[in-house]
């Protein structure tokens, strides 16, 4: 009870570097599915709403890539942007740019899969109904984005959730660099495998927190559609 | 000057899964069809007879397989024929947000300038006047079809396509929707339909085309349109601009009276019977039906079609030219 009860006084309190740990977590989360829906998105519905040679192929790549473990993920990355690898010039490797990286890979596969799933349970008349009423070009797809926003935002929401829980790419590609690289995920196993308990709780309970929210605005977005 | 909005030649259409087995039949086959412009046309039709298939290829949202369709006159794919023939479906999709939204949002993607009033002067037509703030999604059933038709006349289109616009609504509601449409092709429009309720159809048509396996079939009725004159007892009178039907006595207000041929008999005397309505005209055409069937067609003020079998054309003996009498019962003149 002792531990958990610093804990929440850590969070009460404001502590300045659970606040930094915090952020720096939201950060790489925000950015990475912001950069992975602006490709996710489009690319689930190019999947399902054209027809081009290869699309099964890479639909079948991406569902098999949803289940990738995030080390691997990292380990992938880490290969390309260690000294020695073909992007070891560029010094990418321990800054939040590897970070990134890592998590786009990662989510991008969620991001596409399950807009690719929602535009093939779209409902067949909006197609037809766009069409008659004369939406062409970017009215009809923007039209298709506003109807579809309620499974699109899930997606998001979903893949936004599974960066700001991963470990194994925060760890491999950011360092876990104080002040820097330090995310909650990585300040978590760090402080557990010291036995200091406290802020790895404090986290946690962050953490419980984001997901929570998630939910209840997947909830939100999904009923509201 | 063209009076037909769609001149349909030699169309073929089957659905893509269905083209990979050479045995199956298309799911639409007109050689010849006309549609006229500015009147109330219904296709009819059992489930799966092509009537909502034909819908859609009219309205440019499905190609057919071959074959040739004018639009006034144009080829379909020529035309801007997409900007002015507008379908409605059966369970009209509603975008998200407010009546007012989905009506605004046509003039959006046909890039046209809303004139100010126009959707209050639409939705008063439709009959939902102060519906602009509702919730679209969450309106009823029958609410929900008139939204999408005045979302539909928000372009002005030439043609408005309803498909099945009558189902999953009460009687109140169609009678509604009957006028609506009788209201808008009295406008000038074109409406092309298709419906299973027979009574909808007579009453709100110009003309009606069968489809039967895709293929449009000659249909089996006289259909007319009047004014109906009640009176206590048996009977009671329908009165067409040129003749006077003696009809079943039933209260109600009917428009159309539809008589089927096979309840025409037609003789070359004329022969007293205790029928009420007694015809006579000169035999128009005489043209095969099928097995062993006979379409007469006799010119008594309006067009009168009767069918018989051959051993009756036999017996009968007629010629194109030749005066009939054309007798029918008043329980075969059918009220709606």
């Amino acid at each position: 009870m002792t531990v958990l009860w610093e804990a929440l006084k850590l969070i009460t309190s404001g502590d300045r570097e659970l606040v930094t740990i915090c952020m720096t977590s939201l950060r790489f989360a925000t950015t990475s599915i912001i950069l992975a829906s602006l490709v996710g998105i489009p690319l689930g519905f190019i999947l399902k709403l054209k027809t081009f040679p290869g699309r099964k192929s890479i639909l079948i790549i991406i569902n098999s890539l949803m289940a990738l473990p995030t080390v691997v993920v990292g380990l992938l990355v880490y290969s390309m942007v260690t000294r020695t690898g073909p992007l070891g010039s560029m010094g990418l490797l321990f800054t939040p740019v590897a970070v990134i990286i890592g998590q786009i890979i990662l989510v991008l596969p969620i991001v596409t899969s399950m807009v690719y799933g929602s535009v093939s349970n779209m409902d067949p008349r909006l197609p037809d109904t766009l069409k008659t009423l004369g939406a062409s070009g970017v009215s009809y797809n923007l039209m298709l984005l506003k109807e579809m926003k309620g499974p699109i935002l899930s997606a998001v929401l979903a893949g936004f959730g599974r960066v700001i829980g991963e470990v194994g790419v925060s760890m491999m590609l950011g360092g876990n660099i104080r002040w820097y690289t330090r995310t909650i995920t990585t300040t978590i196993s760090l402080q557990t495998s010291k036995g200091e308990f406290e802020m790895g709780l404090a986290l946690g309970i962050v953490l419980m927190a984001i997901a929570f929210i998630l939910n209840f605005l997947i909830h939100l977005a999904v009923h509201n559609d | 000057m063209i009076d037909e909005i769609f001149r349909l030649k030699n169309l073929k259409f089957t659905y893509p899964q269905t083209e990979k087995n050479s045995n199956e039949t298309p799911v639409l086959t007109i050689s010849d069809m006309n549609i006229q412009k500015g009147k109330i046309i219904t296709f009819r039709g059992h489930n799966g007879s092509g009537k909502t298939t034909l819908l859609k290829i009219l309205g440019g949202l499905l190609k057919p397989d071959s074959g040739e369709i004018l639009y006034c006159g144009t080829p379909l794919e020529s035309s801007d024929q997409n900007k002015k023939t507008i379908m409605v479906q059966q369970e009209p999709y509603l975008f998200h947000g407010s009546v007012l939204q989905n009506l605004a949002l046509p003039m959006w993607f046909q890039k046209s300038k809303m004139k100010s009033g126009l959707i209050n002067e639409t939705l008063k037509l439709v009959g939902l006047e102060g519906f602009e703030k509702r919730k679209a999604r969450e309106l009823s059933g029958g609410e929900k079809k008139r939204v999408a038709i005045a979302r539909a006349l928000m372009t002005t289109p030439q043609v408005l396509l309803l498909d099945e616009p009558d189902a999953n609504v009460d009687v109140k509601t169609s009678r509604e929707l009957e006028n609506l449409i009788v209201h808008l092709r009295n406008r000038g429009m074109s409406i092309i339909l298709c419906s299973h309720n027979e009574g909808f159809a007579y009453r709100t048509s110009d003309e009606i085309i069968d489809l039967y396996h895709g293929k449009p079939v000659d249909h089996n009725e006289n259909i007319f349109k009047g004014s109906y004159i009640y009176r206590e007892g048996l009977y009671s009178h329908f009165r067409t601009d040129n003749l006077l039907f003696t009809c079943p006595s039933r209260h109600g207000d009917y428009t159309t009276i539809v008589i089927s041929a096979n309840d025409v008999f037609v003789t070359k005397d004329k022969i007293n019977t205790s029928d009420f309505n007694q015809l006579s005209g000169k035999l128009k055409s005489i043209e095969s039906f099928k097995e062993d069937r006979y379409t007469l067609t006799i010119d008594c003020g309006v067009l009168i079609k009767s069918r018989i079998t051959s051993s009756a054309l036999h017996l009968l003996n007629a010629m194109e030219g030749d005066i009939l009498s054309v007798v029918f019962n008043p329980s075969a003149v059918h009220l709606y």
